[in-house]
């Protein structure tokens, strides 16, 4: 479904987190849709078990699968307005330091706003043509 | 098929027998060789299969040797190879075993590995046995009791060797080391007592070990008792099972305690490298010291020269193979810790502090003396007034110590030396030996001696094999000459077989010493030959077969002559064709005199007398002596038969050799 | 779990492990690094039954391990100097495993043979190094181990034989919760699959953590600033190594990665790079703090 990187900086864990906040954002994994077992999850990917228990940990405690005990674990439907903060913050101030150094060497502002529209459609793009 | 209790691992026992069970029937067909085929393959000619019998029954063929050393030693080898590299080490030990089931398991699997080739021997030789008779009295030697016998002290033995081989192993990381050692373990003891027993005899006065204790010292390795020709007694055989036992839980200790890093290490015990090191260095100096000795002509000087070299070189020599590489001068103050061990250990000899040399035995408590005399074919002296004789000559030899020794430590010495030795049986069975090696002219000139070797009942004892011959069973008697080849004078006629003999017996009781110590060429020998000689077993076991007797033997050459057998026998110088002296001095020792047996004379010389004189010749015949003296000058005669018939030579001393033959090399140098 | 306690051990008097202390939970992959003759393969020999140590406990299962017939049938271990019964092809080696160990798999292992495609009938020392590899992690795996051991077993193995051993090694990690302690110079394949490690140097124990705590406590700041360097700098952050190259800075600083980042961001940097630290680079640092010479390296 999704490659890890592992010449990628971020942990192992993050990317995995990361990869299925991207699929579950997009739609591409739908609500209550059934996530495959840690144990089955690690053994396709080749992944320690660990890393992938800590993935689903944290994607739970970011709201974005539940675990119906006995069951399995499930995606959520309310995740629409959860997301880090704080990682937002951080985030924020990047692409504001990157928007001023682009001005700052003349990029023109136009072409900014053209820009940005570029990567949000880009992004549905991608939400109609994955269907891993 | 898990079988498993806390020691014995049956899969480990199963595996071992698949990867080795090929060494076994090895050693099956190797006994064979000795034993079985042998049989089999001379079945037509049954008259040989006493000898073989014999001999294989009684683990003295090649075949038994090699099984019973290196069966044991191989088998171990194999078992326990994976102790002995890391790798294996490694592996074998992360298995699913305790230490205790894989040292019991290869146990088990040895002792099968081993016992299987005498098993499968044994049922073979009680196949094919059938009564074969030797001995005297004829016994069959070839009985299942005799074959399970020889199974059992196999077993015995080989399991004996086992067990060493296994602590051996136990001891060392080095494959080679552990059949070094486990080979060396056997003769051990053996060994070692003999190596102690070279500074007793070089430091104590007289020093001898019992027969009992070198019995005793013997049987501790059943190997050396096996070629020594010894008995192994039942008794024997249960200890050395016992001990066989004992040394494995002993090897278990050791196992249990082993660090297996140390897997190719030379040694794998710190505390047993300096033993190592010590017994190594031990060795070397005796080795050394001895041969030093040897070499500079008793030198103690020498002997100490060479302990110190051979102690070192052998220290660096152990050194080199525990540390595994050339580089060992380091580490001196071991050597130097030996050598006051060392040290130590000579002076406490030395000095003799535990009295030995001045010891005594208990002249009331004792049973019998015998002097000079071997104990286990001979009764001793038991008259209380001769016993007292041998006591005194003991006492004298004792408080001459220190001349006696003098005299045998000194390199210029030029006296002859003779044994004595004294063994005195107590009541109770116990034994006090002592040995000497002491000038002959002491032993000569004594006076206890003297007349101790006097008395009726020394002569009856020192030689009964002489007085208990059988006259009765004695065909015929052949004298001769000594060195001429030629037919002997024969007498066959009983009764004169029987006077001779006993005036020869006459001569024997009125023989002086003086006349037993000097060293006169014999004049003859009489040949016994007993009607019993046909039987190939008596031939052994009768006691003597030759009288020899020289010019002092008054009443036996009485009769010869008399009978007319003497001129025929007797050297005269008529048979004599010439005869050469030569002086031989420290300087022109090494020459051989041999001139050859000549037609034509030698030419007198400087250096070469030849005598023709027939009355100076008959002089010699009678004087000359038996024995060369080695130290000083003195003269060789070259004494040449006519007619190509032989040459021998004869000895004279500065003190006896005739004037006419002193002034004539006085003369030459002049 | 494997666990050792105060581990202490000399070969003849130098001391080759020092008061070591080792935890593997069960159901994580475990990866033991450090320089050459750290010291690993005699840790390893202590876990796996074959070394006597002077002091401390070595436990699995809470179980010490030394002349434990019955751990030792649950312990796989793979040895850096492979050995096998003289002569023996994999199917004598797998019989004979098959009855010395109590819960051997004979379907595993034929699966096992099939996929890495072993003759189990050929003498195993005609095997290459690789092959006597796969061969020794296939009896290893088939006894069922509640522990692995792993000394430098991948090292030395093609890509695709890799995989195939690390899928299988994370099935029974996954199914079975077995413990895995891997020890091995290969940095970035061990960063991809070890949950915890533990760096060893001159038989101590220097650190041991697991792996994701230990990447989110520090990280490489790479920073340049608009004038000069603020001072409270030092003060604020646990810098454990600085270098200048330029105008910029380059740190390693100890902390939490996120407070790092916004602290370091409150002083609105011209340039700003806050990145986690690789594992191998985490492994050259924690050495040269020891005394390698770092200068450059990590950079």
């Amino acid at each position: 479904m999704f490659q890890i990187d592992l010449r990628n900086r971020m942990p192992l864990y993050e990317q995995i987190v990361e990869n299925y906040k991207q699929l579950i954002i997009n739609k591409v994994l739908k609500t209550d849709d059934k996530m495959p077992s840690v144990r089955d999850l690690a053994k396709e990917l080749t992944i320690n078990p660990n890393t992938i228990q800590k993935a689903y940990r944290e994607l739970e405690y970011q709201g974005y699968i539940y675990t119906v005990k006995g069951i399995g674990t499930f995606i959520s439907g309310d995740f629409q307005n959860s997301f880090d903060v704080e990682k937002a913050n951080v985030l924020k101030e990047t692409i504001k330091g990157a928007v001023l150094e682009l001005l700052f060497i003349g990029f023109p502002e136009k072409d900014l706003k053209d820009y940005w529209n570029e990567i949000l459609s880009s992004r549905k793009g991608g939400e109609n043509n994955d269907r891993g | 098929m898990k079988y498993k209790a806390s020691f014995f691992s049956f899969p480990l026992f199963k595996e071992n027998l698949k990867r080795f069970w090929a060494v076994s029937a090895l050693y099956t067909f190797i006994l064979a060789l000795g034993g079985f085929l042998p049989l089999i393959m001379s079945s037509e000619y049954k008259s040989s299969w006493v000898h073989i019998v014999r001999v294989f029954l009684s683990h003295q063929h090649p075949a038994n040797v090699v099984f019973l050393v290196s069966a044991p030693v191989f088998v171990v080898f194999l078992l326990f190879k994976y102790m002995q590299q890391s790798h294996s080490t490694a592996v074998i030990h992360a298995l699913p075993f305790t230490r205790k089931q894989l040292l019991f398991s290869n146990y088990v699997t040895g002792l099968l590995l081993i016992i299987a080739p005498i098993i499968i021997n044994c049922i073979l030789l009680l196949v094919i046995k059938e009564p074969v008779y030797s001995g005297n009295p004829q016994i069959d030697i070839f009985t299942s009791s005799a074959i399970m016998n020889w199974a059992i002290s196999s077993f015995v033995i080989s399991l004996f060797v086992f067990s060493i081989a296994i602590l051996a192993c136990m001891i060392t990381g080095s494959s080679l080391l552990q059949v070094v050692f486990g080979i060396g373990f056997i003769f051990l003891t053996p060994a070692l007592f003999s190596v102690i027993t070279v500074y007793f005899n070089q430091f104590l006065f007289g020093f001898s070990i019992s027969d009992t204790l070198e019995k005793i010292i013997v049987s501790t390795s059943p190997l050396v008792i096996m070629l020594t020709h010894h008995e192994v007694s039942d008794k024997l055989i249960a200890i050395y099972f016992i001990v066989a036992i004992l040394l494995l839980f002993v090897s278990y200790a050791f196992y249990k305690a082993r660090h297996l890093e140390t897997a190719t290490d030379s040694i794998s015990f710190n505390f047993i490298k300096p033993i190592f090191k010590y017994m190594v260095a031990f060795c070397g100096m005796t080795v050394l010291g001895l041969y030093f000795m040897q070499l500079g002509g008793n030198q103690t000087l020498n002997m100490y020269l060479g302990f110190f070299l051979g102690s070192f070189i052998a220290y660096l020599i152990a050194e080199v193979i525990l540390q595994k590489t050339l580089w060992v001068f380091k580490n001196i103050k071991g050597y130097l810790i030996f050598l006051i061990i060392a040290f130590l250990f000579i002076l406490t000899i030395n000095t003799d502090i535990l009295g030995y040399e001045k010891r005594m035995p208990n002249l009331a408590h004792v049973e019998s003396v015998y002097v000079n005399m071997h104990q286990h074919d001979k009764e001793g002296i038991t008259d209380p007034e001769n016993m007292k004789l041998a006591y005194d000559y003991h006492q004298s030899i004792i408080d001459n110590k220190n001349i006696l020794e003098k005299d045998l430590l000194s390199p210029q010495s030029t006296n002859r030396k003779s044994y004595v030795s004294f063994t005195y049986r107590y009541a109770n069975g116990k034994e006090f030996n002592r040995s000497y090696r002491i000038m002959n002219d002491f032993v000569k000139n004594n006076p206890y001696m003297k007349k101790l070797y006097e008395t009726e009942e020394y002569k009856n004892k020192f030689y009964s094999d002489i007085f208990s011959i059988d006259k009765e069973d004695l065909a015929y008697l052949d004298i001769r000459s000594e060195h001429l080849d030629r037919p002997g004078t024969l007498i066959k006629d009983s009764d004169e077989i029987k006077e001779l003999i006993t005036l020869f017996q006459q001569d024997l009781l009125s023989k002086t010493h003086e006349e037993f110590n000097n060293s006169l060429m014999p004049m003859g020998t009489i040949r016994l030959n007993y009607l019993s000689d046909s039987d190939n077993e008596k031939y052994s076991e009768k006691p003597i077969h030759a009288l020899s007797f020289s010019y002092d033997y008054k009443k036996t050459i009485e009769w010869l002559e008399s009978h007319g057998y003497l001129e025929e026998f007797l050297v005269t110088s008529e048979d004599i064709h010439y005869m050469t002296v030569r002086k031989i001095t420290p300087e022109n020792r090494p020459m051989s005199s041999y001139v050859g047996d000549r037609e034509s004379l030698p030419l007198s010389t400087s250096e070469l007398m030849v005598i023709t004189d027939k009355a100076q010749i008959n002089e010699l015949l009678h004087t000359v002596e038996a024995y060369s003296y080695y130290l000083n000058d003195f003269y060789e005669v070259y004494i040449v038969f006519k007619d190509n018939q032989g040459s021998y030579y004869g000895y004279y001393s500065e003190k006896t050799v005739p004037d006419f033959i002193a002034n004539y090399f006085n003369n030459q140098s002049l | 779990m494997i666990e050792v306690k105060n581990l202490s051990k000399s070969f003849n008097d130098s001391k080759v492990l020092s008061d070591l202390n080792l935890l593997v939970e069960k159901g994580s992959i475990y990866g033991l690094i450090g320089a050459n003759g750290a010291g690993k393969t005699t840790l390893i020999k202590h876990i796996t039954g074959v070394f006597k140590q002077d002091a401390g406990e070595v436990l699995i299962n809470n179980e010490p391990v030394l002349d434990n017939e019955k751990i030792k049938s649950r312990i796989g271990y793979i040895a850096d100097d492979l050995y096998f019964l003289n002569g023996y092809s994999l199917k004598a080696m797998a019989k004979y495993y098959a009855q010395i160990y109590p819960h051997w798999n004979q379907e595993r292992y034929t699966k096992m043979l099939t996929l890495f495609n072993l003759d189990e009938k050929k003498n195993l020392s005609k095997f290459s190094k690789g092959m006597r590899k796969q061969a020794s992690f296939i009896l290893a795996m088939s006894i069922m181990p509640i522990a692995l051991i792993l000394d430098e077993p991948i090292d030395g193995l093609d890509p695709l034989v890799r995989k195939k051993v690390w899928k299988l090694i994370v099935e029974d990690v996954a199914d079975r919760e077995m413990s895995v302690l891997v020890s091995s110079h290969n940095l970035k394949e061990m960063e991809g699959i070890c949950d915890s490690i533990g760096i060893l140097n001159e038989g101590h124990m220097i650190l041991q953590r697991n792996l994701d705590e230990l990447k989110s406590d520090i990280c490489k700041i790479q920073i340049a600033f608009d004038g000069e360097e603020p001072s409270d700098l030092q003060e604020k952050l646990n810098i454990l190594h600085k270098e200048k190259r330029g105008s910029v800075n380059q740190m390693i600083v100890k902390g939490n990665v996120t407070d790092i980042a916004k602290l370091l961001q409150s002083y609105h940097p011209l340039l700003l790079d806050v990145l986690p630290l690789s594992l191998e680079e985490i492994f050259i640092y924690e050495l040269g703090g020891e005394g390698y010479e770092i200068q450059g390296i990590i950079f």
